[in-house]
């Protein structure tokens, strides 16, 4: 349902007030916004179990540690897209229970792949690459069969789905000229 | 673990965006709501220049400086929250917004002072 069936109000004022997004989509924009907040929580949390020797804070810190740049960015963007899908979980629920279900999963192994990168490094890329590409080419479907509606909140976790998957893919390279042009290289390199 | 790093880039890129759709709101002086936030064109500037200012001080190995200027400005913006809004006829600051720039500020405190230990945690190189 869009905004402005459910307010009545006219198309464009609507589509003014919500930034052209499906009104079901709105929660998504919630979780992003309070996502940092999240993160940064759950980084003391484990920075805490770690000076209390929990075996897999320390495990999870030494991973975060050892992790290049480009690797710590995709995780950013998929704890992101994560969060915005399961924000979407109990709206889509109740009209299109298969949908929401789709967005509980991805959200819950979105999840999952972004703290076992940390966990268990080796695995992790191909892992990653698979959901993400699974997750883009399911809302092409959607999309494309008529399912469900093109709107900015899901092309915008669309492009954050991309570009996590760019990072997943050549990641490496990226830390590689990140490497080589951060400040801490040139103060390194003198 | 560089706590300030993490603050840095994770509020750094979502700000960024968060910037970038409430102009898709809100592109004048109007106030409309960001879902539960209220926001205008001054407000998401605002969220843009704390977003990219996190990217760059995250790529400059300068995130500690960061934290401790967002604790500044978001319990400024907290305290503004509670005056008539919009702020100075300008930005809205209340409602939703003062419980977010609070916590914001809280984990800029405890990121840019309490958790920085020793002055060689900035040069960590992650």
């Amino acid at each position: 349902m869009y905004l402005h069936e459910m307010t009545g109000m006219s198309m464009p004022a609507a589509a003014a007030a919500s930034g052209g997004a499906h009104s079901d989509h709105l929660p998504a924009l919630t979780a992003l916004i309070y996502l940092p907040i999240a993160l940064v929580v759950f980084m003391l949390a484990v920075e805490a179990g770690r000076v209390g020797g929990v075996r897999l804070a320390v495990r999870f810190a030494d991973g975060y540690r050892q992790a290049g740049s480009a690797a710590k960015l995709a995780a950013l963007l998929m704890a992101m897209t994560g969060a915005m899908h399961l924000a979407l979980v109990p709206g889509h629920l109740a009209e299109a229970p298969t949908l929401g279900v789709l967005f509980l999963l991805n959200g819950i192994a979105l999840g999952i792949v972004v703290v076992a990168m940390f966990l268990v490094p080796n695995w992790w890329r191909p892992v990653a690459a698979a959901l993400l590409a699974a997750t883009v080419l399911t809302y092409a479907f959607y999309i494309l069969t008529g399912r469900e509606d093109a709107d900015a909140i899901g092309l915008f976790t669309k492009v954050i789905e991309l570009a996590a998957l760019g990072l997943v893919a050549f990641g490496s390279r990226l830390d590689i000229i990140l490497g080589r042009i951060t400040p801490h290289s040139l103060e390194a390199s003198l | 673990m560089n706590l300030a790093r993490i603050y840095a880039i994770a509020f750094g890129v979502v700000y960024t965006l968060v910037g970038i759709l409430g102009f898709f709101v809100a592109p004048t002086l109007a106030v409309h709501n960001l879902v539960i936030f209220p926001v205008n064109a001054p407000h998401n500037l605002v969220h843009l220049v704390a977003g990219l200012a996190g990217i760059g001080f995250f790529l400059s190995n300068r995130a500690v400086a960061y934290c401790r200027g967002m604790a500044v400005v978001f319990a400024i913006f907290v305290v503004a929250g509670f005056f008539p809004q919009p702020f100075l006829g300008l930005v809205p600051l209340g409602g939703a917004d003062i419980a977010l720039h609070a916590a914001t500020a809280i984990l800029a405190l405890v990121a840019g002072w309490i958790y920085v230990s020793s002055p060689k945690s900035e040069r960590v190189a992650y």
